[in-house]
């Protein structure tokens, strides 16, 4: 499990998953994400090259982009794969947290 | 060794690839060896290829011979495979495997060790070069020192009562046992005087000059006047305040573990501490001989080494111990040989990945008749959810008083994001049926359990919902649905649907409702034993990743004379060998 960040226009920040987010996975990027967290408005949470979502993994994603959001920021999840986002949707977390499957549309909506 | 046929002392060198040698005396005939103690071996060796019964050592009609009990592999004796033979002094036993560790046999007759011993003492006095009173009381203090090795004394005892040999035998005013402390620096752990009293270790104020020349030489220093010594040592503050007049410093070193990286490389001696003597005398320590110094630091590093491995045993039993209560509680507080209800056949499975699960399941009468059937899923494993799980039980157990379970969802759901540092959440679904069939149901993120109904196996929802403790802002429903006389559910964990075969393929919901359509016609017990070996035949071997759990009901109407009564397996935690 990798996570990289860059940023991007309108105070934007990707962050860039990869890997399977199982346990390991979770624990690897929690300190990363949690700083993250406390730092960026607006966050742009990249779940193309993640392979698998466990529980833990969704906790992973979900707690630091709560935190954003009670801080009055925004957090868009972008190109999930099939069974990542069956794992999100069967949560309801696109309930609280937007999912994207367009670049654009998520840039759109985190400004 | 009443029935050997002379007074022998026998023993065992126990040589290992990887730490230091043992030695194991044969106090008893036939002396058994093999894997375990449960066993009665007298010696255990803990080396998984190592059978349970693997050797014996008896008397025999011409001598001690050695018997092959059923090792794997066969025994062999001087690189001879032998399954029964006579022993002699020097013998060398390997057991089944070649990079195990090899047993030499030792031999002498009481008579013969008590010669041995008077002449190895009388060749340690020559070599001292002199047979005076004073070094035979210190060779008979350094065999005491030996035995300490083995006595069972707590640590402190032991580590003292080696500061008390060494200062009588090199005439000290004190002794002090240092240990590194977390930042690598030498502490003093233990501190003695010569009458055998001893001072607080952080009163002490050994000179650190000195240890650190013995530290960086790797060997005893012994300085017979600091005054006199290199300019270094004399400026040295802590000499100059106590006004001391010498000091012997050992440096004490495991023994090497591990291989080393290259052949050209000496495995690295890992420190364990230093012994600091000192006198307030100048000429204490010119007297002394090496030998009895590294003897001392062998001895000394010997105890320490042994006292660390003693130490880190004693908290790997502790962990394991706790761990075995955690376990024991689990398995106490989910139901205990699921019992019929009078609508209602049950039968259920908990079958966690490690000691303890974060998996549970259980089912309870409500005051008015309906009865609730539960299962939920902790984020993670062990002992991090086992603890959520209890917590959960616990919550909804309070329905029995008569609370909404949507009340209790919400209760739990903000009680578990206000405190978020608990790092968990859990899906759940949790149902109550009544006489009639009415299955009123609440979820939290949970799959949807399985409903059997005449044959045809279908979803009793879909679509997502949140789940219990990671989403503050989550809302729960009360759903219900009508069940018919003989309709089926089952209630399973993510375990059984993601249980992976060697490639990481998942069993999935598809082939768990084939499973389960394959067995509409049986027996609760059966469907269950029939899913689990489903997903058994699917992983071939592979590793449990996660807790298995199934909860099966059957709802039968109580006026139905018809409907079957199951006969059950015990329900209950099955936990893993």
């Amino acid at each position: 499990m990798t996570i990289s960040t860059e940023s991007m226009e309108g105070g934007i920040t990707r962050v860039l998953l990869d890997g399977r987010l199982d346990i390991q996975g979770a624990a690897a990027i929690d300190l990363r994400m949690n700083v993250l967290a406390g730092s960026s408005k607006f966050l742009l949470i990249d779940l193309r090259n993640v392979s698998f979502l466990g529980s833990m993994g969704l906790r992973s994603i979900v707690i630091p982009a709560q935190a954003v959001r009670r801080r009055g920021g925004k957090v868009a999840l972008f190109g999930p794969v099939p069974i990542v986002e069956e794992v999100l949707n069967a949560s309801n977390i696109h309930e609280v947290i937007p999912i994207f499957h367009d670049l654009d549309a998520a840039v759109v909506a985190l400004c | 060794m009443s029935e050997s046929p002379a007074p022998v002392h026998g023993y065992i060198d126990v040589v290992f690839s990887d730490r230091p040698q043992q030695v194991v005396s044969i106090n008893e005939l036939p002396f058994l060896i093999g894997r375990g103690r449960e066993s009665g071996n007298h010696l255990a060796i803990d080396d998984l290829r190592i059978s349970r019964k693997c050797a014996a050592i008896s008397a025999g009609p011409s001598g001690i011979c050695i018997e092959d009990r059923g090792q794997l592999n066969g025994i062999f004796v001087n690189g001879k495979p032998t399954s029964a033979g006579i022993l002699a002094d020097g013998d060398r036993i390997r057991l089944g495997i070649d990079d195990g560790c090899q047993l030499v046999f030792r031999m002498q007759s009481e008579a013969q060790t008590q010669e041995e011993v008077v002449t190895k003492l009388r060749s340690l006095l020559g070599s001292l070069g002199g047979d005076s009173a004073d070094d035979l009381k210190a060779l008979r203090l350094l065999l005491e020192a030996t035995s300490l090795l083995h006595s069972q004394l707590p640590l402190e005892s032991v580590l003292a009562a080696m500061l008390d040999h060494a200062i009588v035998i090199t005439h000290a005013d004190r002794g002090m046992l240092l240990e590194p402390d977390a930042s690598g620096v030498l502490q003093v752990r233990v501190a003695r005087g010569r009458d055998g009293e001893s001072f607080a270790p952080e009163t002490m104020n050994p000179s650190r000059s000195v240890l650190g020349q013995a530290m960086e030489l790797e060997s005893a220093v012994i300085n017979e006047d600091l005054r006199l010594a290199d300019r270094n040592l004399q400026s040295a503050y802590s000499v100059v305040v106590q006004l001391l007049r010498s000091a012997a410093v050992i440096p004490l070193y495991g023994a090497p573990r591990g291989q080393a990286s290259s052949p050209m490389e000496a495995p690295r001696r890992q420190l364990l501490g230093a012994l600091y003597l000192d006198s307030r005398r100048t000429t204490t320590f010119s007297a002394l001989d090496r030998q009895i110094l590294d003897a001392l630091g062998a001895q000394a590093a010997s105890i320490l080494d042994n006292a660390r491995l003693l130490e880190r045993e004693r908290e790997r039993q502790r962990l394991e111990q706790e761990l075995s209560i955690a376990r024991q509680i689990q398995q106490a507080l989910v139901p205990q040989g699921l019992q019929d209800y009078p609508h209602l056949a049950v039968t259920g499975i908990h079958r966690p990945c490690h000691e303890v699960g974060g998996d549970y399941f259980d089912v309870f009468t409500l005051p008015d008749g309906r009865i609730a059937i539960m299962i939920s899923d902790v984020a993670g494993k062990g002992l991090g959810a086992a603890l959520l799980t209890t917590m959960l039980q616990g919550a909804l157990s309070g329905m029995t008083l008569g609370v909404e379970p949507v009340k209790v969802f919400y209760h739990l759901n903000s009680f578990l994001c206000d405190r978020a540092a608990v790092g968990r959440y859990a899906t759940m679904f949790f149902g109550l049926l009544d006489q009639d069939g009415g299955l009123e149901f609440v979820r939290a993120s949970h799959p949807s359990p399985l409903l059997l109904r005449r044959g045809e196996v279908s979803e009793l929802y879909s679509g997502g919902s949140f789940p219990i403790g990671l989403v503050e802002q989550a809302s729960f429903k009360a759903e219900r649905i009508q069940l018919e006389p003989g309709d089926t559910l089952l209630l399973y964990t993510d375990g059984v649907t993601e249980a992976e075969d060697r490639d990481r393929n998942l069993f999935g919901a598809g082939r768990l409702k084939e499973a389960v359509s394959r067995h509409k016609d049986s027996s609760l017990a059966e469907l269950q034993a029939g899913i689990l070996s489903a997903v058994e035949r699917f992983a071939e071997g592979a590793s449990q990743s996660d807790d298995i759990t199934l909860l099966v009901v059957r709802y039968q109407r109580p006026e139905d004379g018809t409907a079957r009564t199951e006969t059950q397996s015990p329900g209950g935690m099955q936990l893993p060998v």
